[in-house]
């Protein structure tokens, strides 16, 4: 018991823990308890006082409720933070791994990034993080399309694309990042889709930039740790991926993929577009728009064939409940008590029966004693469950003379 | 007494009769109404103040629980389910009086009061001293309102932590907290009011 936290007269509290109260007869009242165990109760008298109990608050309560709700449910760190942490959990020994460990301390320790960090996330291909205070929907959106334009200045610029300046490269940056959500969602898709045949179109349909002119500068942390590395070797020269080197990356993916087992993994497999199909119009703006489809196309029937991304246990069913209702056990068994109760026309004493079930619903065994045993034995065993995943269940009823 | 082989022999916990009671086994189930259905029997008294409702109560706890085994999904522990049954019951019953009663005339501690034979302590000026106490708790007790009561018996007179009251009542254990520190404030003002004033109190806040 916690201490308590107002002192109150003299014996009071030795009177509370003890408080004098006349008893009934505990055991009698069991023995009441026992022979009503067997009421049915229905669904909604049980819902009735399953719930937390309806006690209005105080009116000077203060309202802790949401405070610990919010507290027990903390709002999501920024969409770098889980980028890098996916980057960590899917390749460790990926070269970005160091740079995306950086990243997630400093979105951890919420400090903005420096020039140089800057630099290196804008040459890998990420967009940059920044530790200024976001609005609550750009938080939860996980989109951050503010960047510092100082921050932005002293990085490097590192895209071919003849535009230098600030705006072309914040511009960029916002629509980069609108696509690395849309190939986040659709990785997402993937993973939680039981259909696998499914995903690679969802995700092609997601990943598709409808504009090529304005098609995303950069691809997401995720789905650029699934990138072939030579793929990766390919961007690394001037931190923009040309259409060529994605073709020869989807080449090179497959022995890649051989000596990776990873990258068969099925998210590695439906992300692997992306970056692709992404960034192929990353130089979009002085290429064709037919050239960066081709190359699109290209990189998509290089990629293997995608394995499922859940493939459910044999057998499994998600609606089958682990064992019966209480509710359905009392309406089986009411369904079939009329013919066992008519087994003792005649008697006095009521017979107590029980009933096992199998996991399909049928019953594997009743035992029933008393001259009219075989009689209610061979009536309830015409009882019948919904399946249920348990081997077996077993109940108990008492079968009382008409 | 308990024979030494009776001694040995390890008691069964609640999840363990709970899980046996789900196969069927209905002794289990009266084992655990044995171990609990004192508490549950005093903190109906509490809530409803009538010794017959109260039994009415706890037997509908006992069997609104062992239809519900099914549902019990064991994040908490199996008395704080059956307490929280036991709450909801009484608190449907109280709401179902068409009058809000003061006291009962078959209260079991104003009972405990009129007939208590306990052996005396001390003195019978002290004995005496202690029926007016246990009175004024009574009165003062019952003057709170449902949510304070309630807490109040939980934490205070039944015993439970904080966090167990708040599994009991759905709330967090700040408001738990709170509310006891209410009931609390509210009690000694009502015993002040009855002459237990701060002469008594025990040591300092």
């Amino acid at each position: 018991m916690s201490g308590p936290s107002l002192k109150l007269p003299r014996g009071a509290d030795e009177l509370l823990r003890d408080f004098p109260m006349s008893e009934p007869d505990f055991e009698a009242q069991a023995k009441a308890i026992e022979a009503r165990l067997q009421t049915k109760v229905g669904v909604a008298a049980l819902d009735d006082v399953l719930g937390a109990p309806e006690l209005a608050p105080e009116p000077e309560e203060p309202a802790l409720s949401s405070a610990v709700q919010s507290a027990s449910t903390p709002l999501p760190k920024s969409n770098f933070a889980e980028m890098a942490r996916k980057s960590l959990q899917r390749k460790e020994d990926d070269d970005s791994a160091a740079l995306a460990k950086e990243l997630l301390a400093a979105t951890g320790q919420a400090r903005r990034p420096d020039a140089e960090m800057v630099a290196r996330v804008r040459a890998a291909g990420k967009p940059a993080p920044t530790a200024t205070p976001l609005p609550n929907g750009e938080r939860a959106s996980g989109v951050v399309a503010r960047i510092e334009a100082g921050a932005v200045a002293a990085a490097p610029v590192a895209s071919p694309a003849p535009t230098s300046a600030a705006a072309s490269s914040k511009r960029g940056v916002v629509i980069g990042l609108l696509a690395a959500a849309l190939a986040v969602a659709a990785a997402f898709a993937l993973v939680v889709r039981p259909d696998a045949r499914q995903a690679p179109a969802a995700s092609s349909a997601a990943l598709e930039p409808r504009d090529p002119g304005a098609s995303p500068a950069h691809a997401p942390a995720a789905a650029d740790n699934a990138r072939p590395a030579s793929a990766a070797a390919a961007q690394a020269d001037d931190g923009a991926i040309s259409p060529e080197a994605l073709a020869v990356a989807a080449n090179d993916s497959k022995p890649s993929e051989a000596k990776n087992g990873a990258a068969k993994s099925p998210s590695g497999g439906a992300v692997a577009p992306s970056p692709k199909s992404a960034s192929a119009p990353l130089n979009g703006a002085a290429k064709p728009e037919a050239e960066a489809h081709a190359a699109a196309s290209a990189a998509a029937a290089a990629e293997p064939p995608p394995e499922p991304a859940m493939k459910p246990a044999e057998g499994s069913n998600d609606n089958m409940p682990l064992s019966p209702s209480s509710g359905a056990v009392s309406t089986a068994l009411g369904a079939v008590r009329s013919n066992a109760q008519a087994c003792l026309a005649g008697q006095t004493e009521s017979v107590k029966a029980v009933i096992i079930f199998s996991s399909d619903g049928r019953v594997s065994s009743v035992s029933a004693s008393g001259p009219s045993g075989a009689c209610i034995q061979a009536a309830l065993s015409k009882a019948h469950l919904s399946p249920f995943a348990k081997d077996h269940f077993s109940a108990t009823t008492t079968i009382r003379p008409p | 007494m308990v024979t030494p082989a009776r001694q040995h022999l390890p008691e069964r916990t609640d999840r363990e009769l709970i899980a046996a009671a789900r196969e069927g086994d209905a002794q289990a189930f009266g084992l655990l109404v044995r171990r609990h259905q004192r508490r549950v029997y005093r903190l109906a008294v509490h809530l409803l103040k009538s010794g017959a409702e109260a039994e009415d109560v706890t037997q509908d706890t006992f069997v609104r629980a062992y239809g519900a085994l099914d549902r019990f999904d064991g994040r908490s522990e199996p008395f704080t389910w059956i307490y929280r049954i036991c709450v909801n019951l009484s608190l449907n019953m109280l709401r179902s009086r068409k009058t809000r009663r003061a006291s009962s005339p078959d209260d079991p501690r104003i009972e405990a009061l009129l007939i208590d034979n306990r052996p005396a302590a001390g003195s019978p000026a002290r004995n005496s001293a202690d029926k007016q106490l246990s009175r004024a708790l009574i009165e003062g007790i019952d003057e709170l309102s449902d949510t304070l009561r309630t807490t109040l018996v939980l934490v205070c007179i039944d015993g439970l932590s904080h966090a167990e009251a708040g599994e009991v009542l759905g709330c967090p254990e700040g408001t738990v907290a709170w509310r006891v520190h209410e009931a609390r404030k509210k009690l000694r003002v009502m015993l002040s009011e009855r002459g237990f004033d701060d002469d008594d109190l025990e040591g300092k806040e």
